[in-house]
């Protein structure tokens, strides 16, 4: 009875440790998302050469977010963040038509990786208040989301300046987390 | 990448050959030395900190890249080498205002953002632009919250600068003799942000230390209005 008790205690106050990793090309908003999750605050940024971490509590979960630069020559040095990641987060500019489709492949080369295979991928289509920025539907086409068999995605448009749409897709990632423990 | 890419030495010794020329030894914005960034739109190099104000202006405006850490296609050296940042800003800024001052390396995030939005989206700078005589903010008016200066206690202050070189602040809108309950001079001040309170202002005087009037503005986009307002006017009213 003890047991089970502290058991049911520790589900409620002890946070699972759920490690998540950002992507995205270069400018994508990948450290304004950071950083307006974790602070509420759109902070001054500058190119991530490297990485930023934080740790954001949500729900009951506590997500190590690894934010990762975007720039070309850089990206090959994504895959040293694969190890134990549970969760994708994959940031696209909306208004950077130009580039979805080098989005797409990295996207895809990404998740190609035997050791994402069990992650879970959410993809941010961020910037959608620029001028003619492409909406959530256009994007999934794009980046061609619906190829993707046996992952578990979702699409979430977002504006990291404000904030939109940050946390709904935060939502479905904690609700996805919580499924599967 | 594309088939006009480069192989990484070719594009690392073109690189270097840009930079070298004399009209790219400094950013193109705040004229720091470093020029590591490049922008496609308008061929000229930047350094890493107006590249952030750059790009967060949206690539609708302003394609940021890395030549150290992206791949560039032939014809997108050929265009920066073509222009640079001598050849650029004699376009974007043709018809710069005299007194116009722009952004130093140290300057505050939101002063080179607004400087950007100006030059580039705006293209208030170039020829043909109505802005080109005088600055709207040297006779910019508002309510702000002042801090006293012996108590520290905030009051609601209706400022107003007057011929571009004096700040004055009062206690109604009418702005008469009355109501005014001060006055600062802006040729020997420099504005100073608080890296915790964005909605806080600083003018601190050059010399005297003690000159230091402290205001607070009620939403971020006043206080960057103000804070831009005050940039310019400060160095405005020290050319006389």
């Amino acid at each position: 009875m003890g047991l089970i008790l502290s058991k049911a205690w520790a589900s409620l106050v002890s946070k699972r440790d759920v490690r998540l990793l950002m992507v995205g090309l270069d400018a994508a908003g990948k450290t304004t998302v950071l950083y307006k999750l974790k602070l509420g605050e759109v902070v001054t940024t500058i190119p991530t050469i490297g990485f930023n971490v934080e740790s954001l509590v949500y729900k009951n979960l506590s997500f190590n977010v690894w934010d990762v630069g975007g720039q070309d020559k850089i990206r090959p040095l994504w895959r040293h963040y694969y190890a134990n990641t549970e969760g994708v987060i994959f940031v696209v500019d909306s208004s950077d038509r130009d580039r979805v489709a080098e989005s797409r492949d990295e996207l895809h080369r990404m998740l190609s990786d035997d050791e994402l295979r069990d992650a879970t991928l959410l993809v941010f289509a961020n910037k959608r208040d620029l001028p003619n920025a492409m909406n959530a539907a256009e994007i999934t086409d794009k980046l061609g989301l619906h190829s993707l068999k046996q992952r578990n995605w979702y699409m979430q448009s977002t504006c990291a300046t404000t904030g939109d749409g940050l946390y709904e897709g935060l939502d479905w990632m904690a609700q996805t987390m919580n499924n599967r423990k | 990448m594309t088939s006009t890419g480069m192989s990484r030495n070719d594009q690392m010794r073109r690189w270097q050959k840009i930079r070298k020329l004399p009209e790219n030894d400094k950013c193109a914005e705040c004229h720091a030395p470093d020029t590591s960034w490049a922008v496609l739109d308008y061929g000229i190099l930047i350094c890493i900190n107006c590249a952030g104000a750059h790009r967060a202006m949206g690539t609708h405006i302003s394609k940021v890249r890395s030549p150290d850490l992206d791949q560039f296609t032939d014809d997108e050296f050929t265009w920066i080498e073509h222009q640079g940042n001598a050849k650029s800003n004699a376009l974007y800024e043709s018809a710069i205002p005299r007194r116009m001052r722009r952004p130093a390396p140290e300057s505050p995030d939101c002063i080179r953002r607004r400087w950007l939005r100006e030059k580039y989206d705006n293209q208030l700078f170039t020829a043909g632009s109505e802005h080109t005589e005088g600055h709207p903010h040297e006779t910019a008016c508002g309510w702000l919250q002042k801090r006293g200066s012996f108590m520290k206690t905030w009051k609601r202050r209706f400022f107003r600068v007057q011929n571009g070189a004096v700040l004055a602040y009062f206690s109604s809108e009418t702005c008469d003799e009355k109501t005014r309950r001060g006055t600062y001079a802006l040729k020997a001040a420099t504005l100073e942000l608080d890296q915790n309170d964005p909605l806080i202002l600083k003018l601190v005087g050059k010399e005297t230390k003690g000159n230091l009037l402290v205001a607070r503005a009620e939403t971020s986009e006043q206080a960057e209005e103000w804070a831009w307002c005050f940039f310019q006017c400060t160095y405005a009213a020290s050319l006389g």
